[in-house]
């Protein structure tokens, strides 16, 4: 169980049930020319209008899973179907049709905008796709105004950068929106409106999100379910409840309790799992359990076998030992 | 107290960034302080230490009964490194590349202690064990291009704490860090702080961060102080407007009960004639059109979240409907439980304000919710308020 829940688990069930997936993602992976596997065969499924949190710590390959996906990388293994079409081999030409669908948001929202365009070009793109009333509506339900369509990005705050960018991804619509750190260089007071923002849009258009992110508490607002990642591969996959209530890889709990919580009486009394090292490197990642150098449960049959993701309790968990935990 | 401030004022040029802010801490105590951009919780810090060589440092800086502003240089050279440690967000652009961890962590004991190299070479070894570093010796002799950024984060500290400091000042000293690494770093510095009777200020933005480690915590928001508390009834009774906005917006790692409200008090003034109208948002406010280039009257409330509260032609059209500060936590998102049951954040409308442009009067009345006319005008001194702290709010004793 959780430390901090003190109430009854509350029950769970996998978000919406809906059969059709928007995206199916197969076996994924990246090998980059060192032979770094920065993604090493991650499977899931996002269905329409939900939000998929995916957490790991930097190195985890949870940005590279995020932009193979929007095809700004090309992967080099699995599939990506996309509304049952695999986009992984598709020529560049080809994949068009699908680049007003798929969509993403950066971390850093200076960097991701044209300095030398206006807030209108950047958000009505190469294509053109919006005409100007169009492009001052989006604006206006981003939360900016007519007035700063004929901008510059540097007159901007990183606030409001972030909205542009979130336009910008808009124009097209799409139906996915790949978020990849969205908030995490924010102001801590600005987060929560873009945190806000992104929900209503989604609650309007029925977008699916992926949301990857290292703050904990950031995804679990957001998320209907959440996949944990380390070294390249999911270790855990469910739903939101299951994963933060009742989190059944040593990671996923090692991760809970190192967040800090606001609370200075919590902060005192909790058990804190402290994870000993960093860690390892993907260019050689340790046989076995990924995870297991660094974790208090590991025995002889995770340092020489790596465990499957298999269902436990309601969500997938790749641990030898996910039914023995606390 | 080991270092007792008062009055700091810091400005470059024109424009003044920090502007009378008092603090203290004591030995084997640890003061949090918290801010967003442009608070000047940085700039603070770095006055303490002496490092600002080009800006205006005025009040006073009382280091062991001694005053550092206006103190020679070479003095402050002589205590800073030796009394006095600093860390920082980023170790990689806080280390020499070209030398090894082991002579930058020896260099300034060499120097304060006249050390021989060798001695200070042992005295790096033994700092870099203190610190976790498996290996010290073979490590000593590597360059920081090879150690990972926890690891680096450790070095900086073992450098911080090598002359046996008796004030260590972290400024974001995890912020960089992945969040099982920031346990660890936040581990080595309590129990070094245990061990040694460390003073030690933390400086970040990250609420769960000071929750952890203070024991006294300082709300920075535009170069002023806007609650001093110990850390117990800060969290648990936010006084100022803005501490509650930073506290609600937060969202929490508890399970949330679907329909619960944050566990914030209300922000609505329980005064009457308070709710309505509210003044640093008309239009025209002085202090709106500068606060942000980008910026225009109307657009500060930039968003959806409080569209009571904007007159102008955005409010109704970006917002969604019945997501007032109050009902917004059930409002929001339509889905089932399972979805995103937390529901709205509240948000705090608008952005911090820039040190060029502080607004007149109270520096957080344009995104207050319960500013009165007074706000517009009139700067609220910190006064005394129950509790053993301090708060900067004209409504102090007023809101509920």
């Amino acid at each position: 169980m959780n430390p901090l829940d003190t109430r009854p688990a509350p029950e769970t069930h996998d978000g919406p049930p809906t059969p059709v997936p928007l995206l199916s993602v197969r076996d994924l992976r990246m090998t980059f020319g060192s032979g770094v596997r920065a993604v090493d065969g991650v499977s899931f499924d996002l269905r329409p209008g939900e939000t998929l949190g995916l957490v790991g710590e930097s190195g985890c390959g949870k940005s590279t899973t995020g932009r193979m996906i929007v095809r700004l990388l090309q992967s080099t293994g699995g599939t990506i179907a996309f509304d049952g079409h695999d986009l992984t081999r598709l020529p560049p030409r080809a994949m068009l049709p699908f680049r007003r669908d798929l969509q993403m948001i950066f971390q850093d929202p200076f960097a991701s905008l044209n300095p030398r365009q206006t807030v209108h070009q950047i958000v009505s793109g190469p294509r053109k796709l919006l005409t100007r009333p169009q492009v001052i509506e989006l604006l206006e339900r981003v939360g900016l105004a007519a007035e700063h369509a004929d901008r510059y990005p540097h007159e901007f705050s990183g606030g409001q950068a972030q909205r542009i960018g979130i336009a910008r991804a808009l124009a097209s619509g799409p139906r996915l929106v790949v978020c990849d750190e969205p908030v995490s260089a924010l102001d801590v007071s600005i987060q929560a409106q873009i945190v806000n923002l992104l929900a209503d849009l989604q609650d309007e258009r029925g977008l699916a999100y992926l949301f990857i992110a290292h703050d904990l508490s950031v995804v679990r607002h957001m998320s209907d379910r959440v996949a944990v990642m380390y070294l390249g591969r999911i270790v855990e996959l469910g739903s939101r409840a299951a994963l933060y209530d009742d989190p059944a890889h040593p990671y996923t709990r090692a991760l809970l309790s190192a967040v800090p919580v606001a609370d200075p009486d919590v902060e005192a009394t909790r058990e804190r799992i402290v994870l000993r090292g960093d860690p390892p490197s993907p260019a050689a990642p340790p046989p076995g359990c990924s995870f297991h150098p660094r974790c208090a449960l590991a025995q002889d049959l995770c340092r020489t076998a790596p465990p499957p993701l298999r269902e436990v309790r309601g969500r997938q968990v790749a641990c030898h030992f996910a039914e023995a935990t606390p | 107290m080991i270092l007792q401030v008062s009055g700091l004022t810091v400005g470059f040029g024109p424009v003044t960034v920090v502007d009378g802010v008092d603090f203290g801490v004591e030995r084997g105590r640890t003061l949090g302080i918290v801010g967003e951009s442009g608070s000047g919780k940085s700039v603070s810090s770095l006055a303490v230490m002496g490092l600002h060589r080009t800006a205006r440092v005025s009040g006073s800086i009382r280091f062991d009964g001694e005053e550092l502003v206006g103190a020679p240089a070479e003095r402050l050279r002589a205590l800073r490194g030796r009394r006095m440690g600093m860390i920082f967000q980023d170790p990689l652009s806080c280390l020499h590349p070209f030398y090894t961890v082991g002579e930058q962590i020896a260099e300034a004991y060499r120097l304060h202690f006249r050390a021989s190299r060798r001695a200070a070479r042992e005295r790096a070894v033994e700092m870099l064990a203190e610190v976790g570093i498996p290996a010290p010796r073979r490590r000593a002799a590597e360059h920081p291009h090879r150690f990972s950024g926890g690891m680096r984060q450790r070095v900086m500290i073992a450098m911080a704490l090598a002359c046996e400091p008796d004030l260590l000042i972290a400024d974001e000293p995890t912020t960089a860090l992945d969040v099982t690494v920031q346990a660890q770093i936040l581990e080595l510095i309590q129990r070094i702080q245990a061990e040694r009777g460390l003073a030690v200020i933390m400086i970040t933005h990250d609420l769960g961060v000071v929750a952890r480690i203070a024991d006294e915590v300082l709300v920075m928001y535009g170069g002023r102080t806007v609650e001093h508390a110990p850390a117990r009834p800060l969290f648990k009774d936010p006084r100022h407007p803005y501490t509650r906005g930073l506290l609600a917006s937060v969202p929490g790692l508890a399970p949330s009960v679907p329909g619960l409200a944050p566990s914030v008090p209300n922000l609505a003034p329980s005064v009457p004639g308070l709710a309505s109208g509210v003044p640093g948002l008309a239009p025209g406010a002085p202090g709106l059109d500068s606060g942000e280039p980008g910026l225009v009257p109307g657009a500060l409330g930039l968003a959806s979240e409080e569209p009571g509260l904007l007159p102008g032609p955005l409010g109704p059209a970006s917002a969604s409907p019945g997501s007032g500060p109050e009902d917004g936590v059930e409002s929001g998102s339509g889905r089932a439980a399972e979805g995103r049951g937390s529901g709205r954040l509240p948000a705090i409308p608008g952005s911090p304000p820039s040190p060029s442009a502080f607004p007149p009067g109270c520096r957080f009345h344009p995104r207050c919710p319960s500013a009165l006319p007074a706000c517009t005008a009139e700067q609220p001194p910190l006064r005394p308020a129950a509790g053993d702290r301090k708060v900067a709010c004209h409504l102090e004793g007023a809101l509920r």
